[in-house]
């Protein structure tokens, strides 16, 4: 657990809508999103070890953590998100079963 | 006139601002670019699932009201599952950011506190709190902005100013924005003559705004009003690191605490849609009531209000009531500003309301006042 994730003073966010009958597919989403940004995390530090390896300095995780990313790379990280959520585009136009 | 020596905007950095790691930043930038993804998905197929349901050509063929329908379709509830999914992983990401560098912000704090700015921090630990304010956590933000551990507490602002910045970006604004500039510019075309002695930010929050102010009138006393200790103590603190002489003072907008006629400028940034119409309608009052003669008020917020929304528009300004916590949204969407500065004190050919687009993204900002005469 995070310590974020223990702060229980103040004010606390407003239950959220879940639009899906079948409670497990809210949860799937979730989960989606979660791996989505573990891989999201993931690919940042393999490029930056990549680059670090190519340049001839020793990749630690000090190294690793302070690297600054070349802009081009914004676009990859585009690119994936949007090949991720790309299956919505399919489920336009369909309307759900009775 | 105002001046425009110095750019404050999303891309200033100062010496409280996090720092990324690697891992935040491939975790932020999926949180970005799914935004931003799912903005670009809302603007063109919803719509177009919109426009489909709303002209009654879902399959059923059957007529339907629009809202409704789109609470059926797979489409929406995946888009809407996925949003409201990738705000709360926002929040939980900035905030492991922000809690692992709490003592190093902690230590650039205290060596800002002894900082030769004159600026100042005015708390009240007796100021009661509304209802509203301690029971929304707006944008789903932990805690809310009415988070206070005690004294040293500045959590809720460096949240507030990260969790803005990575929001408003993903849903298309650039890094030369600034909500506050677009106020002074508002003010440089409609009121060139406006040379204010004292400048009042009402709901200032983190002070992101109020440092435009600073800049931007020089020669005044800039002040910035908010409820929350936490976020004021980090606007105290960011002001310093910016070298910017503002005096934040915890006090509820619509009772400030400012002497009657005693302020040239008051001005807020997207308080009008976080507050309740009561609240609204007192901020007009204590607009009118500590504004000098000639003194000029200028209220900027979201555009719900315009007379050509679109139906889609107000259709996901709906949602965003339901699904980010925004209570007071459509209620805002509903009020009619000008009324209630008429009814505040100001007359009606005093009265303006104007629509400024951004320097840097989609977006066009309600820009709402008077001339107190």
């Amino acid at each position: 657990m995070t310590e974020l994730e223990g702060i229980n003073e103040g004010a606390q966010p407003a239950d959220k809508p879940i639009y899906f009958d079948e409670p497990a597919v809210h949860a799937l989403y979730q989960m989606v999103l979660v791996l989505g940004e573990e891989l999201a995390a993931t690919r940042e530090q393999l490029h930056a070890l990549i680059a670090l390896s190519e340049k001839g300095v020793v990749p630690t995780a000090e190294a690793i953590e302070s690297f600054l990313p070349e802009d081009q790379f914004d676009a990859e990280r585009a690119d994936w998100v949007a090949r991720l959520l790309e299956p919505l585009e399919k489920i336009a136009g369909s309307d759900r079963s009775p | 006139m105002p001046q425009a020596s110095r750019e404050i905007n999303r891309s200033t950095v100062h010496k409280l601002s996090p720092v990324a790691s690697c891992r935040d930043r491939g975790r932020q930038s999926f949180i970005f670019h799914t935004k931003r993804h799912l903005g670009n998905i809302a603007r063109t197929t919803l719509r177009s699932e919109f426009d489909r349901v709303s002209s009654g050509q879902a399959s059923d063929g059957a007529e339907c009201d629009a809202s409704s329908a789109m609470q059926a379709l797979p489409l929406f509830a995946a888009w809407s599952a996925l949003n409201i999914g990738s705000q709360q992983q926002m929040w939980r990401a900035l905030g492991d950011m922000v809690n692992r560098q709490i003592p190093a912000m902690s230590a650039a704090g205290r060596e800002l506190g002894g900082a030769a700015v004159n600026g100042s921090l005015q708390l009240d630990s007796d100021l009661e709190m509304p209802d509203y304010f301690q029971s929304t956590a707006y944008h789903g933000q932990p805690g809310g902005y009415c988070l206070d551990r005690g004294e040293g507490d500045w959590f809720s602002g460096a949240m507030q100013e990260a969790g803005g910045t990575l929001y408003s970006r993903g849903a298309g604004t650039g890094d030369k924005d600034s909500k506050g500039q677009a106020v002074v510019r508002f003010i440089a075309e409609c009121c060139p003559d406006v040379a204010p002695d004292t400048v009042v930010d009402l709901g200032c929050g983190y002070g992101g705004q109020t440092a435009n102010y600073a800049v931007a009138f020089p020669d005044a006393q800039t002040y910035g009003v908010d409820l929350g200790a936490g976020l004021l103590r980090y606007a105290h603190l960011r002001a310093t690191a910016l070298d910017l002489p503002i005096h934040f003072k915890q006090a509820c907008a619509g009772r400030t605490g400012f002497a009657d006629a005693s302020v040239d400028l008051v001005v807020s940034n997207i308080l009008l849609h976080e507050i309740p119409p009561e609240m609204l309608a007192a901020v007009m009052r204590e607009s009118f009531r500590i504004l000098r003669p000639g003194g000029l008020v200028v209220h900027q917020d979201v555009p719900t209000q315009k007379p050509d929304t679109a139906a889609f528009q107000q259709w996901l300004s709906r949602w965003q009531v339901a699904h980010n916590d925004e209570p007071f949204w459509q209620s805002f969407a509903e009020t009619s500003v000008t009324n209630a500065l008429v009814d505040a004190g100001f007359a009606e050919q005093d009265v303006f309301e104007a629509y400024q687009p951004q320097i840097d993204g989609p977006l066009i900002w309600y820009m709402v006042g008077a001339r107190k005469p």
